[in-house]
């Protein structure tokens, strides 16, 4: 407990938040949720919308308490102290900017709390205006903002006390496509500049990817799967995770083998391959679901390079590339996902009968 | 490491403290509003149900025995000399007449109030904000001096019956006056802007998609209006058909003014029980049975789903409805035509209020050299002011618990109990305040102005409270939250964030108190003693005694105060909506 860098900066320990009067009667919004959040992370809570993502993120600044569990920051407790004895600071979903208050003053309100003295305040405000590259409104009225404006304001405001932790809680939503792009690029830097763990809070799948350090993703009150962008990407060990973060084509399976985290499946299609074989899924019975992406699929020039095959039924055209559903013979169909390589070049018509070839590595077995 | 068990229940014991702590607050910011309203205003209510069983006193007051003899002489007349009963019609008929008046004049406000409301919300913004404005206006002026204007058109030698007879269409004067078209003529006059702002508050809140959908299946502008735009508007409504009927019911100064003694509705048959015939049992019981029509009325409201409505913003266009900016301006000008006739004739210099002769002041000078005038008007202003304060101070602490809070229980209790002053007519909380201050001032013996402090901050605290809710309602919780993130303790949230963004609610909330403490006649008619005489109790008493151009003066003065205090409300009103844009 002494050496203080080797903490985890956020501890969430078998924590439960209940609304109503108890686990029958009430609304169970986040339960028994443990979580470990290293220092200097930047860590992406990710789930639908009531998956308890922002309750979590409420729990940890002291909005709510929660029904049980403890909560520790860098080893000490959390539970019990009011939000503004804890050295976390939140970015709040609209901002919540005082508009009573110019953009310097917003900043300066939290250091103002701490009683900082006014020679100290000064210098913070202008190094996180910069920071945010809002020097030149200042003193502008916070309504006086766009949303971009306003979105760096918030963050400026949250970070000029310096928090040990910063809690982001769906900062972007608000934003259109391209401003939203500017601000993730934005965060990222800001992060690995300031040093500052950030947990933020999204429902959007290309967000987590894109900035995250480590993501975990939430259902139901229920923490799924922790791990970097591409685990959760390319090894999913849920259904509802496979299924939640990009496209994915599920197909029926049996276990012929497994060693460790691989296994040996035969599809019902009758091809027969490696799948990864999800952590702690020991008995998953004979019969898996087999969980394939689809740009990991690819069209075979003939049968004997094919691993399935089958009728293209349907092709959709999104700009960069083609989607093509094939119904093969098991009755069950799969979506491949290939790049437009020239222009309008389209090789496929529908009906065409089409072999094709599954990635290495691309198979992974899920669990519900 | 910590063992799990002892930290859970370590926690469990810190989150109880701090709720403990949040329902300290609660209660404690609560309790002095609620228990100003309960003891002036709810406790005075259960005496006047007492007192309508006991036998008068001969001088006012009661003698302590029971005693049905009230409600029999509500249907029964006694014999003075052979005390047998026989059945009356006579208070009956003042009843029938009390209901007939306050449903003609609700059926007429809403034929008016209608089309009006929906007309302004269909303006753009800044239009619809300076019609709102004129609307408010009379909403929040003295009704004693617009029904005196209102008698002053009125007249035979008024502005309808002179101009009547110099286009020649009759050459004798029409009794417009003392009949039961003058008296709903006034009570329409006075509640329609009680009619308008509701249907505009719920038609403000509609979709015109809906409208624009309905136009896309066919509908034709009157089958748009029958069956969207009124359906959804039916909260305003009814909102807005009860706040016109209970008042019309209670009426005092009207019927008072308007229909002479001859044409009495129940609020002036309750006043002449404590005045002249000084049988207060008799008066208690009249007063119950006012209760009970409005009772039902607010039963039949409720009943009838008068709910919170429709949601969403407004877009574009196809919101005309033929006649209806016709009859806005017609609103306009039926409100302000009287104002105007007895602003105008405040600066002639004849004696007449009817013919104009030359533009002087000399009604003003005569009028502040008069001592009663001034005397009256410091009583006003000083009475009105620390009902202000104090109204405002405990308005604004209930305000806040009942609004920053997750639910709890009682706190819809709580907000019944606030606004409990607003659903009771007038007349019977001044029975009620009178007989409850006439057995203080017995028991205790101390008599002063403090009484009529008390009764006015009672009846100001639902007023202070509206606004000052409302923009509490409109403050994002997050700020407070934000704050707190930013490690601002409970005090520093309410100083440095709360109080300054609800300010300009206090502020509006504040100056409504005093305007309508500076406006308010019935109750003060009753509790105010003697040397306690405000300003509408002198004009009133001056009308009684004939009408001069002083009168006038002093009214359009009252008036301008009125106006500024409402134009001040309605500028922190609009500021607020700018911020949130």
């Amino acid at each position: 407990m002494s050496d203080q860098t080797a903490q985890a900066a956020i501890d969430v320990r078998n924590t439960s938040k209940i609304y109503g009067r108890d686990r029958e009667h009430g609304v169970v919004a986040l339960d028994q949720v443990s979580l470990t959040i290293e220092d200097n992370e930047f860590f992406t809570l990710l789930g639908p919308s009531g998956c308890g993502k922002t309750t979590l993120l409420r729990l940890i600044a002291g909005f709510e308490q929660p029904t049980h569990g403890e909560i520790l920051l860098f080893g000490e407790h959390l539970e019990g102290l009011p939000p503004y004895q804890r050295p976390v600071n939140t970015v709040f979903q609209h901002y919540a900017l005082f508009p009573h208050m110019t953009v310097a003053e917003n900043i300066s309100f939290g250091l103002e709390m701490l009683e900082r003295p006014a020679a100290e305040i000064k210098p913070v405000v202008d190094e996180v205006l910069g920071l945010v590259q809002m020097e030149h409104l200042a003193d502008r009225k916070t309504d006086q903002l766009s949303g971009g404006q306003q979105q760096r304001v918030a963050l400026a405001r949250a970070l000029a006390p310096r928090p040990k932790v910063l809690l982001l809680d769906e900062p972007l939503s608000a934003l259109d496509f391209k401003l939203r792009k500017e601000m993730q690029v934005e965060l990222k830097r800001l992060q690995s500049e300031t040093g500052i763990t950030f947990i933020f809070v999204t429902h959007d799948q290309e967000e987590a990817l894109a900035m995250s350090d480590r993501v975990a993703v939430m259902r139901d009150g229920l923490i799924l799967q922790v791990g970097d962008p591409s685990e959760i990407y390319d090894r999913p060990a849920k259904r509802f995770v496979a299924d939640f973060i990009g496209d994915i084509n599920i197909l029926r399976g049996s276990v012929v083998s497994s060693q460790g985290d691989k296994a040996r499946v035969k599809l019902e299609t009758g091809y027969e391959g490696e799948a990864g074989l999800p952590a702690g899924a020991d008995d998953l019975g004979n019969r898996v679901s087999v969980a394939i992406r689809p740009e990991q699929l690819s069209f075979a020039d003939n049968a004997i390079a094919a691993d399935l095959s089958g009728s293209i039924q349907h092709i959709s055209y999104f700009g960069s590339g083609f989607d093509y559903e094939v119904l093969m013979p098991s009755g069950e169909s799969v979506t491949l996902q290939v790049q437009n390589r020239g222009a309008g070049q389209h090789d496929y018509a529908i009906g065409d009968e089409v072999h094709i070839a599954i990635g290495a590595n691309s198979m992974q077995i899920l669990s519900d | 490491m910590t063992k799990p068990t002892a930290t859970s229940s370590q926690l469990s014991s810190a989150v109880i403290a701090e709720e403990k702590r949040l329902r300290g607050t609660r209660y404690g910011l609560l309790a002095p509003g609620i228990l100003t309203i309960f003891i002036i205003g709810i406790m005075p209510l259960s005496i006047v149900l007492v007192y309508s069983f006991l036998k008068p006193g001969d001088f006012g007051g009661v003698t302590w025995e029971l005693s049905f003899e009230a409600y029999v002489q509500l249907l029964f007349e006694e014999d003075i000399f052979d005390e047998t009963l026989s059945f009356t019609t006579d208070y009956l008929e003042i009843f029938w007449r009390s209901v007939g008046l306050g449903l003609v004049t609700t059926i007429a406000c809403l034929l008016v109030g209608f089309p009006t409301a929906y007309f302004i919300a269909t303006q753009p913004p800044a239009r619809r904000n300076a019609w709102l404005f004129l609307i408010t206006i009379p909403f929040w002026t003295n009704l004693l001096i617009r029904t005196y204007a209102m008698l002053l058109i009125l007249r035979d030698q008024g502005m309808i019956n002179l101009s009547l007879i110099k286009i020649g269409v009759i050459d004798r004067a029409l009794p417009l006056l003392y009949t039961d078209f003058a008296v709903s003529l006034g009570l329409v006059y006075a509640y329609l802007p009680f009619m308008v702002l509701p249907i505009f508050a719920s038609l403000e809140k509609l979709d015109f998609r809906l409208v624009e959908a309905g136009y896309d299946l066919y509908a034709t502008r009157f089958r748009v209006l029958k069956r969207i735009i009124i359906p959804l508007a039916k909260p305003g409504i009814a909102a807005g058909c009860i706040l016109v009927l209970i008042p019309s019911l209670g009426a005092y100064i009207t019927p008072a003014l308007l229909g002479g003694g001859k044409k009495l509705m129940i609020g002036n048959l309750i006043e002449l029980q404590f005045g002249q015939a000084r049988n207060w049992p008799f008066g208690s019981a009249i007063a119950l049975v006012l209760m009970v029509l409005v009772m039902l009325s607010l039963l039949i409201y409720l009943r009838s789903g008068g709910r919170k409505g429709a949601s969403a913003r407004k877009s574009i266009d196809l919101k005309y409805q033929p006649g209806f900016s016709q009859i806005a301006w017609f609103c306009i000008v039926v409100l302000y035509a009287p104002i105007a006739v007895l602003v105008l004739f405040s600066f002639n210099q004849n004696r007449s209020v009817t013919v104009w002769t030359e533009f002087s002041f000399d009604w003003y000078v005569k009028a502040a050299q008069n001592e009663g005038i001034q005397h009256a008007a410091w009583v006003s202003l000083e009475v009105a002011f620390i009902a202000m304060v104090i109204s405002t101070i405990l308005a604004t602490m209930a305000a806040l618990v009942t609004t920053r809070t997750p639910p709890y229980r009682g706190l819809n209790a709580a907000i019944t109990v606030i606004n409990q002053p607003l659903m009771v007519p007038e007349v019977v909380t001044a029975v009620a305040t009178l007989i409850f201050f006439a057995i203080i001032k017995q028991a205790t013996g101390v008599t002063g102005i403090g009484y009529l402090i008390a009764a006015h901050t009672a009846f100001c605290i639902p007023f202070a409270y509206m606004p000052i809710r409302a923009r509490l309602e409109d403050m994002d919780l997050s700020l407070e939250q934000a704050a707190a993130d930013l490690y601002a303790p409970p005090f520093k949230v309410f100083r440095r964030v709360t109080l300054p963004l609800m300010m300009p609610g206090i502020m509006a909330g504040a100056m409504l108190a005093f305007i309508v403490s500076l406006d308010d006649v019935i109750i003060t008619l009753f509790v105010a003693g003697p040397g306690e005489t405000t300003l509408p109790l002198y004009i009133l008493g001056q009308i009684r005694r004939g009408v001069t151009p002083e009168i006038n003066a002093v009214s359009t003065l009252f008036l301008g105060i009125s106006v500024i205090l409402v134009t001040l409300i309605f500028l922190f009103g609009t500021n607020k909506n700018k911020g949130k844009q």
